[in-house]
């Protein structure tokens, strides 16, 4: 039998309304109000252990003294799974709940699935580290809130994994992944481009992207005759042997190499490593990717000030947006460090 | 008088596979002569050895070094099939094709060179059972694999052009020799003596299922829509042919879809496993046989029109974004449903058609395969217009697959990474998981939200 | 995130569309995709030449005053 802990807020824990939202944590054996409904589905296959009833206001006026005590009860319990309200469109309770699912996943490593409507305050702070079952927005979903949360529970608690979330009934948790889907991919283009055209809705399956915030530009290189120039390249170009171990495509690592490498012979050759066009021009002489020898000749005519004596490599194929956003942010800081004033950035 | 291109595509449906003696088709189980197709594999010196395996769907197998799968095809007594390949320029896409429904001609092989920088053979994998089969479409066909030795003393390009008319020439073999085989039977126009293999074989066996692929009626009170067919040209190792030839310098044009079903694309695409169109994909190209299915019904199939995906400038991108865009609008296209091969690069050409399309007033839907990073929560496209608002996903290039130990294996002792023994277990990237994320939509897999 | 950083970075690129999605805010059209500031077509002294007149022209950029993300063109 899948021992369950239930979540509860004081007015589906039977304590009362909004005059009793300072009551404090309580653990109680078996199941308390609104989680005899919940005991009903999970009859057979499941028994609530403890309820966990807490005031909204008691919750969030000490969350982590809460969180702790509402954990060591789940670990006392011996739990295989966390039931946390469902909370609706709640915003105090939606969010305790948001914390319990989450501890008892990040912390215990037990799984946890709460019940929320799509607009809850709690989806946008949680929405990727607990499961959450969609709900109405108000308790009048109240069953199918539950049973979604059996549903998705029962299956977590017996080791099984997350369905696509509209499958599962659920608030999406912001990833995505393959899945083996039953409809070919033609028949759904067809599709689409039918309702397209006769203007019926459809559903892109990969929506536009949020616009990003784009970054306002850089003042412009005041006096350029006397700037130090840093290069940077996403091309991949690396010492032989690749010493820093700089991923072929969703690069996770960057280095810099000192600029006299590539000018003096005699020590490594350099070759890119990138897996996203083909190397060989950039092999045979890499100033065609990292124009050196052209930021040296305008050094000498005075163009620039100085070359910074470092270059700058990564790779950019395959590169979650994420690892290039601190990936460019720790080379900027580097750059900024060293004085360097302006960039010359090659990408392939 | 007017003869528009028609196609009558005959099905002979196989659920087995066997090697024997000879090659011939009994009931539903198709027999290859593996002596047969080595001696004619083996005219060519450019190869050195072949195996020739049955690999079927539930099978304890896994086929790795996978570069191209070919569905066995012959047009009785009319003409070549894989035109430019075996025999010379002949226009296809009409009269009657056999096919041989549920097999594919898959060849695996090393290559004699090393490689160096992004075109190059990669890793392809197919597990016929278990959890990775249904990485692969290949899994579920049967596959007569020619497991390939190249002659180590020719260059790598050779060697490919050698595989690839042995994979060409192997399909064409077994599809002869089985429609010879097939019983035969009263025509329309009267009784046949039996006996002459060639009348025999232009005699359609009463209980096949024929396709026809006939366009030439069009209902205007239907929308018209075109398929915008982006294929990857991108240089050695990573080609696709048009009759024969190379598409390095193709302007977007057209091609009627009959010659598309009909074998005058071939691929030559041997770079990452997971987004290959291979040859077996362009025969059976799901948009294509899906637009005929619903022409006449809900739309008018208004054309096809063919593209170099991988352009090296943003010039030459917009020349054939705009270029493509403009063929629609002469086609009188009020829809379309846009496909690339490979990822990265090409994406972009593909989203630029779209865009031009979209600016003349054709709705578009395009499919493409998605990386939304390892983790799954960055944004799934590479490269995307704000055009693109109808996307359909077909698998997500960031996964990873367990591939557990196999009991037997088709095309090498190790991966071409030379050290991890091709049995398992091991953990593999899509990346290698042969037409893993098919952007033809030949694959069951879509990138969902979770 | 280096121009996010104040520093001006010109991106020297054949794929200029792709830069601008991506966020680029100084970009250069150079070269093709597998050599940016690269051209195997001419000897190797002419090459070096037009490289030093492209980093040239892409310092320009740096030095130019901008207010929104521009692709710097030659004409």
């Amino acid at each position: 039998m899948i021992r369950v802990v239930h979540y509860l807020n004081q007015f589906f824990g039977g304590i009362g309304g909004e005059d009793k939202a300072g009551a404090p944590l309580q653990v109680h054996r078996g199941a308390v109000g609104s989680g005899r409904a919940l005991a009903a589905l999970l009859e057979g296959e499941a028994e609530i252990v403890r309820t966990l009833v807490c005031g909204d206001n008691a919750f969030h006026a000490d969350p982590e003294g809460n969180l702790d005590a509402a954990l060591a009860a789940v670990a006392e319990a011996g739990a295989d799974l966390v039931l946390a309200g469902p909370a609706f469109n709640a915003g105090r309770y939606g969010l305790a709940c948001g914390a319990v699912g989450a501890g008892a996943g990040e912390r215990l490593g037990i799984p946890a699935v709460t019940g929320l409507y799509t607009e809850a305050p709690a989806v946008d702070v949680y929405r990727s580290r607990v499961v959450m079952a969609a709900a109405a927005d108000s308790a009048a979903g109240m069953r199918p809130a539950l049973e979604g949360m059996v549903r998705i529970g029962l299956r977590l608690a017996r080791g099984g994994g997350l369905l696509p979330a509209e499958e599962d009934g659920r608030i999406p948790m912001g990833y995505r992944a393959g899945w083996a889907v039953r409809t070919p991919a033609a028949v759904r283009a067809l599709d689409m481009l039918a309702a397209k055209l006769s203007g019926e809705p459809y559903t892109s399956e990969i929506g536009l992207p949020a616009r990003a915030e784009p970054a306002p530009p850089a003042p412009a290189v005041a006096d350029l005759s006397g700037a130090v120039v840093a290069a940077v390249t996403e091309g991949g170009l690396v010492p032989e042997g690749n010493p820093d171990r700089i991923e072929s495509s969703g690069a996770t690592r960057w280095a810099r190499y000192p600029v006299s490498m590539f000018e003096e012979g005699g020590g490594p050759a350099f070759r890119s490593v990138h897996a996203g066009y083909d190397t060989r021009w950039v092999d045979a002489d890499p100033n065609r990717l990292v124009p050196i020898d052209a930021l040296r000749s305008l050094e000498k005519e005075g163009v620039i000030g100085e070359l910074h004596d470092h270059v700058y490599v990564t790779t950019g194929t395959g590169t979650a947006v994420t690892e290039a956003e601190r990936m460019g942010g720790e080379m900027a800081r580097r750059l900024l460090a060293d004085g360097v004033q302006a960039v010359i950035a090659t990408s392939t | 008088m007017r003869r528009p291109l028609r196609l009558e595509v005959r099905s002979i449906p196989i659920e087995d596979l066997r090697l024997g003696r000879t090659t011939s088709v009994s009931g539903r189980t198709l027999t290859v002569s593996p002596r047969e197709i080595a001696d004619m594999v083996l005219e060519d010196a450019r190869i050195a050895d072949v195996k020739v395996a049955a690999a079927c769907p539930g099978e304890d197998v896994r086929i790795v070094h996978c570069l191209d799968a070919v569905e066995p095809r012959t047009k009785p007594g009319e003409g070549a099939v894989f035109p430019g390949f075996l025999g010379g320029m002949d226009t296809v896409g009409s009269g009657l094709t056999f096919r041989m429904d549920g097999v594919s001609v898959l060849v695996s092989s090393r290559f004699p060179g090393p490689f160096s920088g992004l075109l190059q053979a990669r890793e392809a994998v197919v597990d016929m059972s278990g959890p990775a089969a249904v990485y692969s479409p290949m899994s579920r066909v049967r596959n007569v694999v020619l497991a390939c030795t190249p002659n180590p003393d020719i260059e790598n390009d050779d060697y490919d052009d050698a595989v690839r008319r042995a994979a060409l020439r192997a399909a064409h073999h077994i599809a002869e020799q089985a429609v010879r085989s097939l019983p035969t039977a009263p025509t329309a126009t009267g009784p046949e003596a039996a006996g002459s293999a060639s009348r025999a074989a232009s005699n359609p066996s009463a209980a096949l299922d024929t396709t026809v692929f006939d366009f030439s009626d069009s209902d205007p009170g239907l929308p018209n829509v075109v398929y915008f067919y982006q294929l990857q040209g991108q240089g050695s190792m990573a080609d696709t042919y048009l009759y024969g030839r190379t598409i390095h310098n193709l302007v977007p044009t057209l091609i009627h879809p009959n010659e598309v079903i009909d074998g005058a694309i071939v691929s030559g695409v041997h770079v990452y496993a997971l987004y290959k169109n291979p040859t077996y994909m362009h025969q059976n190209n799901p948009i294509i046989w899906e637009l005929r299915a619903r022409h006449g019904q809900s739309l008018n199939f208004a054309g096809v029109i063919i593209n170099r995906g991988h352009n090296y400038t943003q010039e030459d991108k917009e020349r054939s974004s705009q270029w493509a865009a403009k063929l629609a609008r002469m086609l009188d296209a009020d829809g379309a449903v846009l496909t690339a091969e490979g990822g990265g690069n090409s994406a972009i050409d593909l989203m630029l058609a779209c865009r031009y399309m979209e600016q003349a007033g054709i709705r578009t839907v395009v499919l493409s395969g998605e990386g939304p990073g390892a983790d799954g929560y960055g944004f799934p496209l590479f490269y995307t217009v704000p055009e693109a608002d109808a996307v359909v996903s077909v698998g997500s290039e960031d996964e990873v697959v367990s591939m557990p130990e196999a009991g037997r294996v088709i095309g090498g002792g190790r991966l071409l990474d030379g050290e991890t023994p091709s049995r398992g277990p091991f953990d593999l990237k899509m990346y290698y998981q042969y037409c893993g994320v098919n952007q033809l939509g030949g694959n069951v897999l879509a990138g969902r939200a979770f | 995130m280096i121009e996010k950083h104040g520093i001006p970075a010109v991106l020297l690129t054949a794929m200029t569309s792709m830069a601008l999605a991506a966020g680029a805010n100084r970009i250069r059209s150079s070269g093709l995709i597998p050599h940016p500031v690269g051209d195997p077509d001419r000897g190797p002294e002419e090459e070096a030449a037009w490289r030093r007149d492209q980093v040239g022209k892409a310092l320009a950029a740096a030095a130019a005053t901008i207010d929104e993300a521009r692709i710097f063109a030659d004409w």
